[in-house]
């Protein structure tokens, strides 16, 4: 949330405009867009690539080289979940494929092979690449064989790349997807860490869950029911030991992606917020401080955010039953100093008992021994059997200054409830008591016991007593019911 | 020949009558498939055209090790070592330890690392040829269950026999297997080139399947446009039919 510190600072200079200080690399899009086509290319190296969630680091290059990526299409059963085996068609070893990172003007020679032992024809379509099909028709290879295209990274973003053989859908619900960022040529704003993240969905023949060998079902595909919905190829890729690891006060970029194919994804972290959102992979940050971004089918997104107070932060796609029900959960694991100044934890731990129809029920039921039943009943909790209460939280009845100075008080205390601080043998306790309802005899009769137990030796309360303070505050009364 | 075009329904409904007839025609090895229509997955313009199908002797079975190893004993020029490199990629009978050793453990299973010359020589030393698309998808491309439980993707891909076709001995495919025009339907043309990508041999497909839905069909579409001649796979068998007499 380092925004609300920029734009303290920035207001103080009161021309400064709200968007001067941000990361925005597009501002010379039109003339890169270009000069990127005919960039001199300078030498050749292989593609920086990584497997998920790392990313590689930012390219060091102040030139446009040729990048030769080889890619290869696996056919093989992986767990999808605890004891869920599917037969994944994947670029590389996993679904999503590896994160490849090229700069702004490379040209990218691309090799895709089909591995000798799997069953059908394949092919690569890269969202980053210009020209038709984006090669998917150029890389079109039956197994046991290879196809090579050359494509140049002309405009820079986050873009999916993925399998668009016949039938697409099927090729993409079974894993064939990745991420390949075009680095800008300035670069990126720095950043202390990167991630990737790309939510897919998987039509199993068995529901979520059940156990065995899965295969994909073609109606449920058809009718767009995914069985799951994962992040980064299955339930629990980014979870428990798995989870992103950051420390407290470190800036981190999320790539994310959504190879779908059928539903759109809200990707929300719980208990964060993005300071800058590259809407839908695009080089301009066009928004700040938002809390859940919309990543496409078929498309990306970038946050970046600062993880200011250590725990466990979870990321969902908000479309809650995904995450409940179909695994799109994942989570941040943050290290570090805590930071109460922006989050306290949980503070104190109280009763909240406005009284229930159960509880007025029980209370007019109640026959013998009235005032300590209703004690027993409602009072122990806080002021405790004893009548002590617990220092510093609930005050004491046992020798109480408070409940004994002043009857009328100590009655519109149970006609009422009690908020705020009061002072109690000298100590002071902040906190609230709720209004339980009672009725005047209730009142007079619990009354009655607290004030001749635990050490105190006082007069009855009669019901008279509080009918008088009854009439004296109708209005409060007559609101309450 | 008998053939059906006004009628189509008619050769169906009478087609056990045909089956006893005609199954005389054939060897014992092959299945009579009698005359009928096969509405092509992909439609012609707009239109969906069902094409008429003579009827043909098809093989039972996918050709084997031992069954092709006859065939490059009596044809050597087909035998891995000799063939023309026009006519087979290196990968030709790769799991042969030499020209006629197939490998042992694989004798009696289908033949695969051919290709599409070598398996049209092989039927056409039979007296035969290799069937149409047409003709193989009518035996096995049927579609196949809505929820296909238990079907590994390969599988699915398959299909399974036309109902007519049952209890005749009829072995389903266990690989892919070659077709005479495996490269003649709509999709494959344009492969390698950039020529037609307006209607997109991949997405575009969608729109012009009669079927659209049915993606054990497109696999098998897709698998078979990506198949060039000489190519000789380890997933890639096939059998021969005959024209019935």
């Amino acid at each position: 949330m380092k925004h609300f510190a920029w734009l303290a600072v920035a207001s103080l200079f009161f021309a400064a405009p709200a968007h001067a200080a941000n990361p925005d690399v597009s501002a010379s899009l039109a003339t890169t867009r270009a000069s990127s086509s005919h960039e001199e290319i300078r030498g050749e190296e292989r593609a920086v690539v990584t497997s998920a969630p790392n990313v590689p680091p930012p390219l060091t290059r102040r030139h446009a080289t040729k990048v030769l990526l080889d890619v290869e299409v696996k056919e093989h059963t992986k767990v999808l979940a605890d004891g869920v085996n599917y037969t994944y068609w994947t670029f590389g070893d996993d679904a999503p494929g590896q994160f490849i990172r090229v700069r702004e003007g490379d040209l990218v020679q691309t090799r895709l092979s089909n591995h000798p032992d799997n069953s059908v024809a394949h092919n690569i379509d890269f969202h980053a690449a210009t020209g038709p099909g984006g090669g998917g028709e150029a890389s079109f290879v039956a197994p046991g064989h290879s196809a090579t295209f050359t494509w140049r990274a002309m405009r820079a973003g986050l873009y999916l790349y993925h399998c668009v053989a016949a039938p697409a859908g099927m090729h993409l619900a079974n894993g064939m997807y990745g991420l390949i960022l075009v680095e800008p040529k300035q670069g990126m704003p720095k950043v202390d860490k990167e991630f990737f993240i790309v939510q897919g969905e998987f039509y199993t023949s068995g529901a979520y869950g059940e156990p065995g060998e899965q295969q994909f079902d073609m109606s449920k595909a058809v009718r767009e029911q995914p069985e799951y919905v994962v992040f980064n190829g299955r339930v629990g890729a980014l979870m428990g030991e798995n989870a992103l690891r950051l420390a407290a006060g470190e800036s981190v970029r999320l790539y994310l992606g959504n190879a779908g194919p059928a539903l759109m994804s809200s990707f929300h972290i719980v208990g964060e917020i993005f300071d800058d959102v590259y809407g839908e992979g695009g080089t301009k940050v066009n928004q700040h401080n938002v809390q859940t971004t919309v990543v496409p089918v078929g498309g990306a997104a970038m946050v970046d955010l600062e993880m200011d107070v250590p725990g466990t932060y979870q990321f969902v796609d908000h479309s809650m039953f995904r995450a409940f029900n179909k695994g799109a959960m994942g989570a941040m694991q943050v290290e570090g100093s805590s930071r109460p100044e922006i989050f306290s934890g949980r503070q104190a731990e109280g009763i909240f008992n406005p009284g229930t129809r159960l509880q007025r029920v029980a209370a007019a039921t109640a026959s013998t021994d009235h005032g300590k039943s209703i004690y027993d009943r409602i009072c122990t909790t806080c002021h405790q059997p004893d009548g002590r209460g617990m220092p510093g939280v609930f005050p004491p009845l046992a020798h109480s200054d408070y409940l004994m100075n002043d009857t009328e008080r100590a009655i519109r205390v149970l006609m009422e409830g009690l908020q705020g601080p009061i002072t109690v043998n000298g100590q002071t306790f902040n906190g609230a008591m709720p209004n339980f309802s009672l009725k005047d005899e209730e009142i007079a009769a619990v009354l009655s016991y607290v004030r001749s137990n635990f050490g105190n030796s006082g007069t009855p309360v009669t019901v008279a007593e509080v009918q008088r303070v009854r009439g004296a505050t109708v209005r409060t009364a007559s609101d309450r019911r | 020949m008998l053939r059906s075009i006004a009628a189509p329904v008619l050769v169906l409904g009478t087609f056990g009558l045909a089956a006893e007839v005609c199954q005389g025609a054939c060897q014992p090895h092959e299945v009579f498939v009698p005359a009928g229509v096969y509405t092509p997955f992909f439609k012609s313009g707009t239109e969906t055209r069902p094409v008429p199908v003579d009827p043909i002797c098809l093989s039972a079975t996918t050709v084997t090790h031992e069954e092709f190893l006859g065939f490059v004993r009596d044809h050597p020029e087909w035998q891995k070592s000799r063939i023309k490199r026009l006519f087979a990629e290196d990968s030709y009978l790769g799991d042969w330890q030499d020209d006629l050793t197939p490998p042992p453990e694989m004798i009696s299973q289908p033949a695969t690392f051919v290709s599409w010359f070598a398996a049209g020589a092989y039927c056409e030393a039979q007296g035969g040829r290799l069937p149409t698309v047409a003709e193989w998808e009518r035996f096995a491309g049927g579609r196949e269950p809505a929820n296909n439980p238990g079907a590994a993707p390969f599988a699915f891909a398959m299909g399974q026999a036309a109902p007519e076709l049952a209890n005749t001995g009829l072995t389903l495919p266990g690989v892919w297997e070659w077709t005479a025009n495996f490269n003649s339907t709509l999709i494959s043309g344009r492969i390698g080139t950039t020529e037609g990508a307006d209607s997109s041999q991949f997405c575009g497909d969608g729109i012009r399947a009669v079927d659209p839905s049915n993606y054990g069909a497109f696999l098998r579409y897709s698998f078979r446009s990506s198949l060039r001649a000489n190519f000789a796979l380890k997933n890639l068998g096939f059998r021969c039919v005959r024209d019935v007499p």
